[in-house]
Formats: structure tokens, C-alpha cells, sequence
């Protein structure tokens, strides 16, 4: 969440400077720079919308967490796998890992959304996606209570719909 | 049982496209009629504001005489065919019976655009209507398009005998649309009335502030350049069908207020460029494009909400025709004060910057309004009926609709709580969550519901209870 944040600031900072500066050039009749100035500040402007999506996002998940863990392993259907220990949070509108941000439940029907969960002891592992899609998130939840498991399972049913299925407890 | 022709959807987009295409293009300002009036040598200005007053009588009126949708079918039928009998006299000479038969076709067609609030409701739902009244206006505009260019190249006559034969296939058409109405507004069972009273006044002072713009444009923009004859005959309405179409195929949740505001930029800018630019075919394409392009947007905006307030009402014909009675006020109010401000005789800079004057007052006017109309749209009178129902009922409505994916139970409380009425802030409230998870959850429901809008839902609503 830090990560996105500070990008985004950054991003804000390069297009306040930006546009700070082009009016000083624009007197200056420098015109070259004022043009290398202008697509420069466009492009922080876009970066910029895009980043503060992101951190909105990131917010939402954040408001909404059902459990946090320190470790994910990403991986598409074809296998390809990607490790992280950033922390990591699963919501009802998706995970934050690091600062990587992973929507499900956020644009109706159209959009991504929670397929499958399944736990057992060691892992929990989310299966999302749209049509065009599918990736699996694998966590490694760290709870050891029989009573903590279910009432994750509960809390996830309650707010995205899906029922976890539970192996080993 | 007759056989259907076509979908309910394209039989309502055809009857009212080739109807509309004579009001269009005959008898509400149309070029057609203009262009017949001059080859004959009558003065067909004289009449414009006497025309549009029948066209409102006409347009209120039958909200009061059509009730039910086979009583719309036959007035529909019966107003194309007094328009095709009161278009004969235009191939004689102009006299007494040519102020008759516009008088007589403009109260007809009233009549008939009114009736038609009875099948926008049926055969389409949400977003639907909202292509169904952009097919109408796009293909209208189209065909209105090709009379002006017969009319201008070839002959006043042909044109003319053109907008017949579109009444007559209106008349055809009109005979297939359905009678038995599979989505008419019922009387709600309990004792809270349903009142869309105040939304659709206030749309209708909204649409009277819009157009008269567009009434304006008649009288202060369009004669600056009527020497443009050749482009004038068919660019005229081309940026208006573009934005119609471009709104039309945007995604659901681009179609906002947004649109709205960039109406209102477009429409100063043309004003503004009015007033700076020469009177060349650059000039006009300029201004054309914006203006009408802005038009293409007002419409269409007005058009779709009027069209949402249709499916609450238990009258559409009174609905529809006091929206559209709202849009020829607007445009006879634009053109009083267009009439006012050319007869003065002033240079023609001093006449763009009243004309600039009105519209930006107009405009600023606008938005408050429009911020004021969501209000109530989102939260007055539909949701009142819901509120006051006992709490085994109102779950058991709920639990009635049929949801393309089934809620979370989240997704059912925040549900329970939009159909109280509360807006989201006091949702969050409640269930001690933020607004824009409130807001997320929203968009899923009514996702799921396949609605664009809570007074949607409450008419899927209000359509469960009456089924109890």
C-alpha cells in the first residue's frame, strides 16, 4: 500500500513540476522545451490517473481484509508461477500483494471475479479471473486453529459468495 | 392471435422512426415544408409558432385520452392516416386548407409521439430504452436527411410523396405492435402511491431550459447561413446522428453527467465561434458540428430519463407527451427570443452575443438542475413504497426477482438498506463499512440485477410485489 502510495506521489510531484515549469517557458518562448515539458507533464498525468486507480483500489481491499499472511505464490493455469514474501491481503475485492493489486467482485458480472477457494492446513489457495484469465493465488495462512479456519471460511462466504472447501481439519 | 412480425423492439424503433421522420421533416419546421411553402410562394413562417402550440395540445392531450396500450395502437394508426389525408391538400395550390392540414397534422402527430410512451415500455428494459430512443432519433434523422436532399436536387413533390409512403409503412407497422403489454406499469397493491410527480416536472423544467437553445439556433444561427444551401441540405443533422451514435454504443457506466458537461462546453464553443468565425461552408461545418453535436447529447440525456420516469408512470402517453410538450416549449421559448432579438434589427455581432448570453445562462442554470434530478431519481418517491412495507414482505419481494448471479449476504443487506431509500454515506453508517465499499457493492447488485439505476430496481421491484 506504502509502494503504491509513494508512487503515486511521485508521479503527482513530476506533473506539479511539469506544469509549473511550462508556463516559465511558454514566457521564455522556449518552445521546444515547452513541448518535451508538455508530453512529459501528459504522460505523469497519465501515470498519474492510473496510480491513484490503483491506490483506490488498494484502499478498498484494504478496508475489507479477511486475512493477512506474509507470503503468496502466484500462478496461472499454465503453471507459471511467481513468488513473493511481500505481505499480502485477501479481501472481498481482491488481494493486495505488495504492491501489486489483484481485483475480483469489483465490476459486477463483467469483470473478475472469485471462482474457487480451497484450504488446508499449510495453504489457501484462490482461484480468479475473468473469461479471458484464470490466475491462482496460494498463500501460506498460518493459522492453527480449527475455529479460526471456519470463521475465515465464514467471513469469506458472507462478503464474496464462495464457499472455501476445507481439506485436512 | 396475429403473427409477429418482428421483434417488439424493432417494430416500436420503425413505427415511430418513419412517423417521426414526417414530423421531422413536414411538419415541425421541417425543410421539406419550408422548401414546398417557397416553390409554391406561401409564407410558411407565419405558422411556425401556431403549429408548435397544436403540436402541444396535441402532445398533452393525449395523455388524457389514451388509456391502455390498445387505445395507443389505435391512436397511433388513426393520427399517421389523418396525417397522410391532411398532406394531400400540399399538392394544390397553398390557401386556407395548407394552415389547416399543418394545424390538424401537428396536433395528429402529438397525439400519436404521446401514444407511442405506451410501447417504449414494452419489449425493452434499462440501457434498452435507451437504444430503442437513440434507434429512433439516429435513423429518424437519417431518413429526414435523404427527404431534405429529394427535396433540395429533385423535387418539393417527390419529397413530399416520400413522407406519405413513410406514414403509410407506419401504419402497416403499427398494426403488428403487441396489445397484450407484458411489462405495463401496474397499480401498486399497498397505500403508498407512487408518485413520479416531481422528478418529471422537474425534467421537464430541465428539457424547457436544454432546448431553448435549440430554439435559439433556429432563429439567430441557421438564417446566417441559409446561403449555404447545397451543405445546409444534408450536413445539417449529420454531427447530431454521430453523437447520438457514439453515446448509444458507449459502455453503460460511461453514460453519466459527464456527457452532459461536455454538451454544455460544445455549445458555448459554437456560440463563441459563432461570433468570431466568417459565414463560410468552414465556419458553418464548425459551428454545425459542435451545435448539433451538443443537441445530439441533450437529447439523447433527456430523452433516456424521461424514458426511466416512463416505467414508474401509470399513464406513459401522459408521461411522454408532457417530457416532449417540455421539449417544444423549450424551442418556442428559444425561438420567441430568437424572433425578439432579430426583429430589432441589431448588427449581427450584438444579436450572437445576446444569443451568447442566453445560452450561457441557460447552461449555468443546468448542472444544479441536473444534480437536483439525480437526487430525486435516486431517492424520492419509488423508494417510499419499498419503505413502507412489513419486513417479511419486503424480504420476500426481494427474494422474488431473479438475479443473473445470486448476492452475497452482504451484497442482500446493502440491498435491503438501498431499497429503504438511504443513500450510500448512511449505508456505510450502518453497517460500519466505507462509502466506497458501499458503492462497489452497488455497482455489483445492480450488475447482477442487470439495472442501470436503484429506480430500476424498484420497478423490477414494484413489477414482484403486484405478482404477490
Amino acid at each position: 500500500m506504502q509502494a503504491i502510495r509513494k508512487k503515486r506521489n511521485v508521479y503527482a510531484l513530476l506533473f506539479a513540476l511539469c506544469a509549473l515549469l511550462i508556463p516559465c517557458f511558454v514566457v521564455e518562448q522556449m518552445r521546444e522545451t515547452v513541448f518535451i515539458l508538455s508530453v512529459a507533464g501528459a504522460a505523469a498525468l497519465i501515470l498519474l490517473i492510473h496510480q491513484s486507480r490503483m491506490v483506490y483500489n488498494a484502499r478498498l481491499i484494504c478496508g475489507n481484509s479477511i486475512l493477512t499472511v506474509h507470503s503468496a505464490v502466484l500462478s496461472d493455469l499454465e503453471g507459471t508461477e511467481e513468488k513473493t514474501m511481500d505481505e499480502t491481503i485477501v479481501s472481498t475485492f481482491g488481494a493486495l500483494v505488495g504492491d501489486k493489486v489483484y481485483k475480483w467482485g469489483c465490476d459486477g458480472l463483467n469483470g473478475s471475479r472469485l471462482k474457487n477457494i480451497e484450504m488446508d492446513r499449510e495453504r489457501i489457495s484462490l482461484t480468479f479471473g475473468s473469461e479471458a484469465q484464470t490466475l491462482k493465488l496460494e498463500l501460506l495462512h498460518g493459522l492453527d486453529k480449527a475455529e479460526k479456519v471456519f470463521q475465515v471460511k465464514q467471513n469469506l462466504l458472507r462478503e464474496t459468495g464462495v464457499e472455501a472447501v476445507i481439506n485436512g481439519w | 392471435m396475429k403473427k409477429q412480425l418482428l421483434d417488439v423492439r424493432k417494430l416500436n424503433i420503425i413505427v415511430f422512426t418513419l412517423g417521426f421522420t414526417y414530423l421531422l421533416s413536414f411538419v415541425f419546421e421541417g425543410q421539406v415544408f419550408y422548401r414546398h411553402a417557397e416553390n409554391a410562394g406561401y409564407d410558411g413562417s407565419q405558422l411556425i409558432f401556431a403549429v408548435m402550440i397544436a403540436h402541444i395540445v396535441g402532445l398533452l392531450l393525449s395523455g388524457f385520452i389514451v388509456r391502455g396500450v390498445k387505445a395507443a395502437k389505435r391512436i397511433i394508426i388513426l393520427s399517421n392516416l389523418i396525417c397522410i389525408a391532411t398532406s394531400l391538400p400540399f399538392f394544390f395550390k397553398p390557401g386556407i386548407m395548407w394552415d389547416i392540414s399543418l394545424m390538424i397534422a401537428s396536433l395528429s402527430c402529438g397525439f400519436a409521439v404521446s401514444a407511442w410512451g405506451y410501447f417504449l415500455n414494452i419489449g425493452a428494459s434499462g440501457n434498452d430504452r435507451m437504444k430503442t430512443c437513440a434507434d429512433v432519433l439516429i435513423f429518424s434523422n437519417l431518413l429526414m436527411i435523404l427527404a431534405d436532399l429529394i427535396s433540395a436536387n429533385f423535387s418539393s413533390f417527390a419529397a413530399l410523396s416520400l413522407l406519405i409512403a413513410t406514414l403509410g409503412l407506419a401504419v402497416f407497422f403499427a398494426k403488428y405492435l403487441p396489445v397484450e403489454d407484458r411489462n405495463e406499469p401496474t397499480e401498486p397493491q399497498n397505500d403508498v402511491p407512487i408518485s413520479t410527480k416531481w422528478p418529471l416536472y422537474l425534467l421537464c423544467l430541465f428539457i424547457v431550459i436544454l432546448t431553448i437553445n435549440s430554439g435559439l439556433m433556429y432563429h439567430v444561427i441557421n438564417p446566417a447561413f441559409a446561403h449555404l444551401t447545397s451543405i445546409t441540405s444534408w450536413y445539417w443533422s449529420v454531427p447530431y446522428i454521430i453523437a447520438l451514435i457514439i453515446i448509444r454504443n458507449l459502455r453503460v457506466k460511461m453514460k453519466g453527467s459527464a456527457f452532459l458537461y461536455i454538451g454544455i462546453g460544445m455549445m458555448m464553443v459554437a456560440f463563441i465561434f459563432f461570433m468570431l468565425l466568417d459565414r463560410s461552408v468552414v465556419s458553418y461545418v464548425t459551428v454545425d458540428t459542435l451545435m448539433l453535436g451538443a443537441c445530439g447529447i441533450f437529447d439523447l440525456f433527456w430523452w433516456s430519463i424521461l424514458a426511466e420516469i416512463l416505467a414508474f408512470g401509470r399513464n406513459p402517453a401522459k408521461v411522454f407527451g408532457l417530457g416532449l410538450a417540455a421539449n417544444v416549449l423549450g424551442i418556442f421559448v428559444g425561438g420567441i427570443i430568437g424572433t425578439v432579438v432579430t426583429s430589432v434589427h441589431l448588427p449581427e455581432e450584438q444579436t450572437a452575443v445576446i444569443a451568447l448570453v442566453v445560452v450561457c445562462v441557460t447552461l449555468v442554470i443546468l448542472p444544479p438542475l441536473n444534480r437536483q434530478l439525480v437526487l430525486l431519481l435516486k431517492s424520492h418517491a419509488y423508494l417510499a413504497v419499498y419503505d413502507h412495507m412489513p419486513k417479511e414482505r419486503q424480504t420476500a419481494v426481494m427474494n422474488r426477482i431473479q438475479t443473473l448471479d445470486p448476492l452475497t449476504i452482504r451484497e442482500q443487506e446493502v440491498l435491503q438498506l438501498i431499497l429503504s431509500g438511504k443513500p450510500n454515506r448512511e449505508i456505510a453508517d450502518v453497517l460500519h463499512i466505507s462509502e466506497s465499499t458501499v458503492k462497489t457493492h452497488v455497482r455489483n447488485i445492480f450488475s447482477k440485477y442487470d439495472v442501470q439505476s436503484r429506480a430500476e430496481l424498484i420497478s423490477i421491484l414494484l413489477k414482484n410485489q403486484s405478482g404477490d
